[in-house]
């Protein structure tokens, strides 16, 4: 069975689980998600031989309007993230010319495509938006299999002239689409749909964000690392704001229950998780809770809030709905580093953080290289030390039993420490 | 034949020297870090465009500090080169998003540097003409902001005048080339990588006189019969340790074409030079060949098969700088696509500086060999 297909038997298997027997301890909407992402892969399986509509690569701000001219989105990175140990492609990784040093997330997606894990998408919209090795995997996979791919260039400043320029190219890809693929056609109304169901999706979220704010932060560790995805992702746009809407209230309710527990400290996690390491088992260990684990656009899209679609206030108009399109390729996580830095200290201020985790998963060239200054920057602007720890994110046979023992050093040094501001740790702190 | 002159020195020293000279007449140098940025710009403004090379001591602690070891390698080095102040008599840099390693590198100057005058310059993966309409503007931008630093007003007419005088140098550069071309090359891939190297460190006019000098003595000079040894391009990015090309060389061979960001990628063609003089820079300067960071891989591998043909190579050797990422995810379709075309290759990691001589040297020596059966 193909990677796909594996995942869309599990996702049934999981939503009828919970169907015929519900565990009360476990959120209800969860079979909800396993339904949307059932299908999802139901709707990805068909597209790969669907020649009029086939499966799209694209950043995930693209997604409403490769939705809205009626193709389906693949994200191929968030479907290597799914593969519970990537180690079986490191081999092969490298045997096909992929450099050691790569993102694990990035050469496992690349593998498990020229695999046949994977489809191979028929289209890539590459652009530097975020992280350029997601660029590189995708030119790499549209030029060798001579897929058709379109390049959008993002500049680094958000201002006017750059948004227009932006449009310009998302109507120029439009043209593209229309003329590459017979019977496609542009639907504006089905984008301001979907641009509408973001807005309430948004909504939601942001009200889980504000749940953070609150003394403990009634959000379980566990569910910090649950990020819903936007509504365009799903064949069901409806179906999963229906879905961040339960995840919502049920949050909303656990945190009115959930007992005012010895919180010693709040974390703030960035940039990504290592999948097969204990580290909650060491946060619960030393009462650290993750009050918010910044996740890609998280930082701007919930936390800051900027204003979505019909709201006036970051640009003083309502932006046209391609207008909203090119405006979300802005919002990246990575950017200069002063946007980056200045997010990380904002939300420490508004989160009364009191220490800062900053997970650079190795070949991350993005965290990696602002890894220094961010830790200067944070520590200068706001007193909040920070913990700089580098590890493999998919690849187990990696795992340095150190990581658990730097993180522990570091909770423990926070804990007692009287003062804000902690020395430097030996090996592998910056 | 040697190259004589000190303006022809493409050496380090050589090179700061060059730049403090300008400083001790009243100039400003503004250093730049990659091929995108439009020296003609920098020229039309008075000041002396120098390109910066990377610190050559071997302590990177410094920069590591900031940058992880798995981090572009040239990178790291010109870090280390800005936090050891190796880099202070810069008054001004102009670095790029070549690719998010850069990126990062243009926070920590932006962060950490107290070079007075700092710009962040866009540049697009591709070069449509709409990518090329907003490089002209991002282009333009740079101009007004660094003509604002010098308290000068870069008109169309100075900068006409800037790409011609640049335009001399390719052409120069292009005689060069065509020396390279037959049979008995009269310039080895060392000295066109020095002299390529001294020219992105001195005085534009001055440069031209003593290059325009050497090339009519190497033209009027008589060739030797035909070598044997074989012909090889070399193709990498930020290659500024002149010793790579003595260890390849002595192994046997002579680099005849060099794909490299100092040489045919910064001196291929000509810019227009009528015209919006800010749309024919961009669109010169997104048009070049062959940098992987560029979307368009398959036509930059169209262009090296073409330079194979044109220079009548052998073999291709890439030297893949160490986390170089764009040169490493496309090195598989380059090296896959020359051996479609029936033409040696091979592909082997570099440090920035060269440390591993005698790796890289068994690796070229065993290629050669190859070569020559």
């Amino acid at each position: 069975m193909s990677f796909l297909e594996l995942e869309l038997a599990k996702s049934e298997r999981r939503a009828k689980k919970i169907a015929a027997n519900p565990d009360p301890t476990k959120m209800a909407s969860n079979r909800v998600l396993y339904e949307l992402e059932a299908e999802q892969r139901r709707e990805q399986l068909a597209a790969t031989t669907n020649s009029d509509h086939p499966l799209v690569s694209c950043a995930l701000f693209l997604e409403p309007l490769i939705r809205a001219m009626g193709f389906t989105p693949i994200d191929l990175q968030g479907l290597a993230d799914k593969v519970i140990d990537a180690s079986s492609y490191v081999d092969s990784a490298l045997a096909d010319g992929l450099p050691e040093g790569l993102c694990d997330r990035i050469g496992t997606f690349v593998i498990m495509c020229e695999n046949g894990d994977l489809p191979i998408p028929e289209l890539f919209i590459t652009n530097d938006f975020g992280c350029d090795q997601v660029y590189l995997g995708w030119n790499r996979l549209a030029h060798r299999h001579k897929k058709k791919f379109f390049c959008l260039d993002i500049p680094t400043a958000w201002e006017e002239r750059n948004l227009q320029y932006v449009v310009r190219q998302l109507q120029d890809l439009i043209a593209f689409l229309e003329a590459s693929f017979p019977g496609v056609r542009y639907n504006e109304a089905e984008l301001i749909r979907l641009l509408d169901f973001q807005r309430e999706a948004l909504g939601y979220m942001r009200d889980i964000y504000k749940l953070r704010r609150r003394r403990p932060c009634p959000i379980p560790i566990e569910d910090s690392f649950r990020f819903p995805r936007f509504p365009a992702h799903y064949n069901n746009p409806a179906k999963a704001v229906e879905y961040v809407r339960m995840y919502r209230d049920e949050l909303l309710e656990r945190a009115e229950k959930r007992p005012s527990n010895a919180e010693k400290l709040r974390l703030l996690w960035l940039t990504a998780a290592p999948f097969y390491s204990n580290f909650i088992d060491v946060l619960s260990e030393h009462g650290a809770n993750v009050t918010f684990f910044a996740l890609d656009l998280q930082a701007k899209w919930i936390a800051q809030s900027y204003g979505t679609y019909g709201d006036p206030t970051e640009s003083g108009k309502v932006l046209s709905p391609l207008e909203e399109v090119a405006r979300s390729s802005f919002t990246s996580w990575a950017t200069p580093g002063r946007k980056w830095i200045g997010e990380v200290i904002w939300m420490c201020r508004d989160l009364q953080i009191d220490a800062v985790v900053n997970f650079m998963q190795a070949g991350c060239l993005p965290s990696y290289g602002l890894a220094g200054l961010l830790k200067e920057e944070v520590l200068r602007e706001t007193g909040v030390p920070m913990l700089n720890i580098d590890g493999r994110q998919l690849f187990s046979q990696f795992y340095d039993p150190r990581f658990e023992a730097q993180l522990r050093d570091f909770l423990s040094i926070c804990l007692s420490s009287a003062q804000h501001g902690i020395p430097d740790l030996a090996g592998g702190d910056k | 034949m040697r190259l004589g002159t000190n303006i022809l020195d493409g050496g380090y020293s050589a090179r700061v020297e060059q730049a403090l000279r300008w400083k001790n007449q009243g100039g400003k140098v503004i250093g730049t870090l990659c091929p995108y940025v439009p020296e003609e710009i920098i020229h039309a403004a008075g000041m002396l465009p120098w390109r910066i090379f990377g610190t050559r001591d071997a302590d990177l602690s410094a920069s590591l500090a900031y940058r992880g070891p798995s981090q572009n390698a040239f990178a790291n080095h010109v870090a280390a080169a800005m936090l050891s102040g190796e880099l202070d008599f810069l008054d001004g840099i102009v670095l790029t998003d070549w690719d998010f390693d850069f990126l990062r590198l243009w926070d920590l100057f932006d962060y950490r540097s107290a070079i007075p005058f700092k710009f962040l310059l866009h540049v697009p993966h591709l070069s449509s003409p709409s990518a090329c309409a907003s490089f002209a503007q991002e282009v333009e931008a740079l101009a007004q902001k660094i003509g604002a630093f010098g308290n000068v007003h870069i008109s169309d007419a100075l900068l006409a005048r800037s790409i011609t005088i640049c335009n001399r140098t390719r052409r120069l550069f292009q005689r060069l080339y065509k020396l390279r071309k037959g049979s008995s090359p009269s310039v080895t891939g060392r000295q066109a990588l020095e002299i390529a190297s001294a020219g992105l460190a001195a005085p534009r006019e001055e440069f031209h006189q003593a290059l325009a000098a050497f090339l009519g003595q190497l033209e009027q000079d008589s060739r030797p019969a035909a070598m044997r040894a074989p012909r090889i391009l070399l193709t990498s990015d930020f290659l500024h340790d002149i010793s790579f090309l003595d260890l390849i060389e002595r192994a046997g061979c002579v680099v005849v074409v060099d794909d490299l960001d100092v040489t045919m990628r910064h001196l291929w063609q000509e810019v227009e030079e009528h015209g919006d003089p800010m749309l024919a820079l961009a669109n010169w300067y997104l048009s070049r060949p062959t940098d992987p960071r560029m979307s368009a891989w398959d036509r930059q591998i169209e262009t090296i098969l073409g330079w194979v043909a044109e220079y009548r190579v052998d073999g291709v050797l890439e030297l893949a700088l160490l986390n170089c990422r764009p040169r490493e995810m496309r090195s598989r379709l380059l090296i896959d696509a020359l051996k479609d075309a029936g033409i040696p290759c091979a592909s082997f990691p570099r440090q920035y500086l060269l440390t591993d001589a005698g790796q890289l040297s068994t690796r070229v020596g065993a290629f050669l060999e190859l070569l020559e059966h």
